[in-house]
């Protein structure tokens, strides 16, 4: 276990410094020079010497190696340097203040998630073609089938502007996490009860469940003995490899609700050339989103014995 | 260490699916099987039939559209459905019911071709890395994590921000950033399937890699992706549309729906009609791919079958 | 009836009716000379709203704005959101008003010499930073001499590059030559320094002092959070008496339509960055809720057309484009009619300066076809015209994402090709298509920038010269090089007039680029706010009088 876990970890990080690549090449690609968004559209003068200046201290006047390795170098002391366009401001403050933010919003809209669909999945997959099963499967389906900014919005304008139960916008109060956590965990829940559904109808047909059946095992010991441990295992992937997939959902809902997270800073900095930003946020999101994938592995590998991580024979 | 303890005797002890055994005694084709089996689903038929009637609409776009998509009604923009115009105007004073006709096209090229693209990159690497595992699985899984560990539309934003939007952007950008979901799965049914039984029977029988993977494990993982992948059709679609919702769908003025969403999105209070027809069709042909989907697994996939 | 989609409120129709007669008149091209008064008649909202009760102490003002506040230093500010904290935190010496006048600020009376080169300023007494110090002549010189070294990194230091020296002969006299004179010195340099303590600054440096600002004004910084919120509290000791409301505070709402329903619900007194024009006129109509102020934008809504590009370097293509260009249709079908039609480079609200006898380009195709007939552009057989072999094509880059704008490049294309010119539409964000301007890889765009009239002061020293940093269409005129130079020495009022008349003459004729309206601009507040002013030409310098308004109870 040991040595599998120090060899996932170095695969980790050779991920993560390819990303570190990939990320600092794109975004330089971006077309654009970020001194005129400082600059802004005031008619007023300006001299090349203030130009050169403002390029000089933010080393954008040195050659790009130069600037990845100065980069890569401060990141390894955890210091991601200070924003072009917010001035004065540490990348680490910015980050800081908004991981909160993303991170309460995705943890409790996962939370609610699995905490619905698992038991909602397993209780409809055993109960094939119940009332239940039909009411989940299409209520899981239809949430599959909604765009998650549209149903934002139609609730924005239901409950945030007709009803006025709860705020449009804005995190003033608690209340304004509702209406996004609402939002995201609908997408969430849909796609969990549905492989949930889907992995237990598939065990409970396998012929070993039928000869545990033929046994004389009772229906609860079956479920829970045998279908649900490894019927979870697919549902284990879906949440490892959702978690990157719920930071980008988070993305147009913050921008929706204009909540100040995560997603709405890296999609400002992309647009306004705030490279240091903009780099230090996919950074944080891969090495989260690589953990995660550690983690999922590792729970895989707990949950499903049939894989022999070491022994890898061939 | 538990995990290194020989295999769970539960599962490999007496399955053999039996998709791996064609036409061993059938007097009717397995697809005509599959068909009968697909028929029986009335959801799955409502969603070809949606499906079908959509690609007819794309194809005679042209003529069923009552005005051109492009063309602006002076004084009319944003004006609500009327008898000329069932749906009424976009907020340039388009007719909406034509745009939303001509954005069938982008909407099924998109959906279709990008997860497409997807599906056949992620069988591709999936199958190589879960069955040879080694190096070659080394490789690819980084590769996998890699992509895997970049929030999708952080990557589309970045790239669609580098490529500037257009039709081929977006079928490719999506099409490249979304496989790694399919590849994961397969490789993680392959990883599981090779150590079974049948496989080792045929591996035992001196099958060769190239046939065990395409005759014996390939068909059994195509349920689970052929699943995914009427999803991922989808979800394409719904991907589309928010990259369009960010600013980067495609190129204007060709109608998209995830274009006029993006459109009725900033008038939403004004002029919700605008929003809420293209987010209804994509909500339809979404669900319409699912039941297909649905459909499929009850006719392909033998494992599921109740 | 032209303008469509009108409810017909009774306090509304009174608003119509003004608005179309202006309309009417200035796309027939008649009035327009008087269009300045007819402007600042549109500019005041109902009398009903400005009935004056006492003044009430106490409450929170709300505004939403668009974009988050990236800095609190006065040298790096720049766009409405962060200026409209920056005129509540400070003061510069002097201050140009919501009506395009300069008033006194920290500066009680000013003196220029007769040669324009030494400006002498007499600072009010008793003045108190927010920390209690009183602000002297050497915390104005330390603030010109910090912000206008270009080292200092602030936006803002180009505009001090004439003076020559800043002496303090006492605590209350500043005295700045300069080494050439100029004419924007007063509304442009004097307003836009704004004055921070030097024991405080040089104390804590410029690196703190933007995260925890000191200044004059008459509010001071209780908490700032740059993505979501601004929030400023009253300052007891302010020069010209403790403001009525105690907190002010500005909201980040990126999204327009939930900036529209803050206004709505009653959450937000004001929206420091407008949302869709459809909501403005709906508020604007909305007399007993909200009270609208509309002005003119300074800013030219316009396509920029790169005049190196092999085609668009010919005037008369870009004259013809002019003529082919419905342009009223558009103000109508885009802009709800909300919006003046460009005559050249400055807003008719500048009217000291504005220029009513130019060019004007009446919507005609076939004068269009005309005149490239004339450049040797012969109509292909696909409809698209040709010469030599060469299609007449280029494209037009849109920023990603402008719901507002995309629109008008939509209709212009369906325009043009009526006259057999092939304009491709694509998209980018505004920084690659201010590049790509400037290094000839984008050929056209469409968006909003102004070309003179900051402060109310014409000059126009990046946009219109040849060399200028954003002279985004690299129009290139030797006469307006050297207007521009002219008008930036001469202090006379009158004379400097000419020259920017001559100017805007010049590019309605040469049409640098197709300028194609102003748009009306809408401030609209809460109608529980009381005390604002009259009219406005400019209705976001209103934000710098939130010390004088209140909310009623």
């Amino acid at each position: 276990m040991g040595r599998y876990l120090i060899a996932r970890l170095f695969q980790g990080i050779l991920v993560v410094l390819l990303i570190s690549l990939i990320t600092f090449i794109i975004v330089r690609l971006i077309p654009g020079d970020p001194v005129d968004l400082l600059l802004g559209e005031g008619q007023v003068p300006i001299t090349e010497a203030q130009v050169e200046a403002i390029r000089r201290q933010w080393g954008l006047d040195r050659p790009l190696w130069e600037q990845y390795l100065t980069w890569m170098g401060k990141m390894l002391t955890g210091n991601f340097g200070t924003s072009i366009i917010r001035t004065g401001v540490p990348v680490n403050r910015m980050i800081w203040e908004a991981v909160p933010v993303t991170a309460l919003l995705n943890l409790l809209a996962l939370g609610i998630a699995i905490a619905v669909a698992i038991p909602a999945g397993i209780i409809a997959g055993a109960r094939r073609n119940s009332w239940f099963d039909y009411l989940l499967t299409g209520g899981s389906t239809l949430g599959i089938a909604l765009p998650n900014f549209w149903l934002g919005l139609m609730l924005i304008v239901v409950f945030g502007v007709m009803l006025r139960w709860l705020p449009p916008f804005g995190l003033r109060s608690w209340q304004g996490y509702i209406l996004p956590v609402v939002v995201l965990a609908t997408e969430q829940m849909a796609m969990l009860a549905r492989v949930m559904r889907g992995a237990m109808i598939e065990i409970l047909n396998q012929d070993y469940i039928k000869t545990a059946r033929s046994k004389g095992l009772s229906d609860r010991a079956i479920l829970f003995g045998h279908a649900v441990p490894n019927a979870l295992l697919p549902v284990v992937t879906v949440i490892g490899f959702r978690i990157a997939f719920l930071l980008s959902g988070t993305i147009i809902i913050e921008s929706v609700f204009a909540l100040p997270g995560i997603g709405r800073l890296l999609y400002d900095s992309v647009f306004r050339l705030d490279y240091q930003v903009a780099q230090a946020i996919v950074m944080v999101l891969s090495i989260l989103v690589v953990v995660v994938n550690l983690l999922t592995d590792l729970t895989y590998a707990a949950i499903d014995p049939r894989l022999r991580l070491l022994a890898r024979s061939r | 260490m538990p995990m290194t303890t020989p295999t769970s005797p539960v599962i490999t002890a007496t399955s053999s699916p039996t998709a791996t055994r064609p036409g061993s005694h059938r007097p009717i084709s397995p697809w005509v099987r599959a068909w009968r089996r697909f028929r029986s689903n009335r959801l799955a038929l409502v969603g070809l039939a949606f499906v079908l009637l959509l690609i007819l609409v794309a194809v005679f776009a042209d003529a069923l559209a009552p005005y051109s998509p492009v063309e602006i009604f002076a004084g009319r923009r944003g004006q609500p459905p009327s008898a000329g115009h069932w749906l009424g105007f976009d907020h340039v004073g388009r007719d909406l019911l034509s745009r939303l006709i001509f954005g069938t096209r982008a909407a099924l090229i998109v959906g279709l071709g990008a997860t497409s693209l997807a599906v056949t990159i992620g069988i591709l690497v999936g199958s190589l890395s879960g069955y040879f595992g080694g190096w070659v699985d080394l490789v690819l899984s980084r590769l996998l994590d890699s992509l895997m560990a970049f929030p999708t539309l952080a990557l589309l934003l970045m790239l669609a921000a580098v490529l500037g939007p257009s039709l081929t952007t977006t079928v490719m950008v999506i099409g490249l950033t979304s496989w790694a979901a399919y590849a994961r799965v397969v490789r993680a049914d392959v990883m599981s399937l090779r150590e079974r039984d049948f496989i080792m029977a045929a591996r035992a029988g001196g099958a060769t890699s190239r046939r065990i993977l395409f005759h014996h494990i390939l068909p059994n993982v195509m349920g689970p992706v052929i699943v995914l992948g009427s999803l991922g059709v989808g979800s394409t679609i719904i991907l589309e549309s928010a990259l369009s919702f960010l600013g980067l769908g495609i190129r204007p003025p060709a109608p998209s729906w995830g274009g006029i969403l993006s459109d009725g999105r900033a008038y939403i209070l004004t002029y919700p009609h605008i929003a809420i027809a293209p987010g209804i069709m994509i909500v339809l042909t979404v669900l319409a791919f699912n039941f297909i989907g649905d459909g499929l697994r009850d006719a392909l996939d033998p494992r599921q079958r109740g | 009836m032209v303008y469509s989609r009108r409810p017909p409120s009774g306090a509304r129709a009174g608003f119509v009716r003004r608005r179309d007669f202006l309309k009417r008149s200035l796309l027939m091209g008649a009035a327009a000379s008087s269009s300045g008064a007819l402007l600042s008649l549109l500019a005041s909202h109902d009398e009903a709203q400005s009935q004056s009760s006492t003044p009430v102490r106490g409450g929170t003002f709300v505004a939403v704005g668009h974009q988050e506040v990236p800095t609190l230093s006065p040298g790096k500010a720049v766009g409405n959101v962060p200026l409209f904290i920056m005129y509540q935190l400070y003061d510069g010496l002097v201050d140009v008003d919501e009506n395009f006048e300069v008033q006194p600020a920290l500066a009680e009376s000013w003196e220029i010499s007769d040669d324009g080169l030494t400006y002498t300023f007499k600072l009010r007494k008793g003045v108190l930073f927010h920390d209690g110090v009183e602000m002297t002549s050497e915390d104005v010189k330390y603030t010109y001499e910090f912000y206008g070294d270009p080292e200092s990194g602030s936006t803002i230091s180009g505009q001090a590059a004439d003076i020559e020296s800043i002496d303090t002969p006492d605590p209350y006299t500043v005295v700045f030559t300069l080494s050439q004179p100029n004419a924007t010195f007063l509304r442009i340099t004097a307003t836009n320094y704004y004055i921070v303590p030097k024991h405080y600054h040089e104390e804590v440096g410029e690196e703190v002092f933007e995260t925890r600002p000191i200044g004059t004004g008459a509010f001071k910084l209780k908490e700032w959070r740059p993505a979501e919120f601004t929030e400023l509290e009253a300052f007891d000791d302010h020069f010209r008496g403790r403001p009525n409301i105690d907190i002010l505070r500005q909201e980040i709402v990126p999204e327009a339509s939930v900036r529209a329903i803050a206004m709505e619900t009653g959450q937000a007194d004001t929206m420091t960055w407008p949302p869709l024009i459809e909501d403005n006129l709906r508020f604007a109509a909305d007399t007993e809720n909200f009270t609208t102020f509309v002005s003119s934008s300074l800013s030219v809504n316009h396509f920029p057309l790169n005049n190196n590009h092999p085609i668009l370097s010919d005037k008369r293509v870009r004259q013809a484009m002019m003529y082919a260009f419905d342009r009223p249709r558009q103000i109508n079908d885009v802009q709800q009619g909300a919006a003046t039609l460009a005559t050249s480079n400055l807003s008719p609200s500048l009217v000291q300066w504005f220029e009513a006898m130019v060019t004007t380009y009446d919507y005609n195709p076939a004068k269009a076809e005309e005149l490239l007939e004339e450049a040797g552009w012969t109509m292909g057989s696909d409809g698209i015209r040709e010469k030599d072999g060469q299609k007449l094509t280029f494209t037009c880059t849109t920023i990603t994402g402008d719901q507002a704008r995309r629109p008008q490049a939509e209709i212009l294309q369906q325009q043009l090709l009526a006259v057999g010119i092939d304009m491709q539409l694509s998209e980018a964000p505004i920084t690659a298509i201010q590049t790509g301007l400037r290094n000839n890889t984008v050929d056209a765009s469409l968006f909003n920038w102004n070309y003179g009239g900051t402060n109310g002061d014409p000059d126009a020293p990046t946009t219109l010269p040849s060399d200028g940093r954003s002279n985004w269409s690299n129009f290139a005129n030797a006469r307006v090089d050297e207007l521009l130079k002219l008008g930036r020495q001469e202090v006379d009022p009158e004379r400097r007039a000419e020259y920017y008349r001559e100017i805007q003459r010049i590019v309605a004729d040469e049409v640098p680029f197709l300028f194609v309206m102003y748009w009306d601009w809408f401030n609209i507040f809460s109608s529980r706010i009381k005390g604002l002013p009259k009219s406005a030409l400019a209705g976001d310098f209103i934000y710098k009088k939130l010390h004088e308004i209140w909310i009623e109870a």
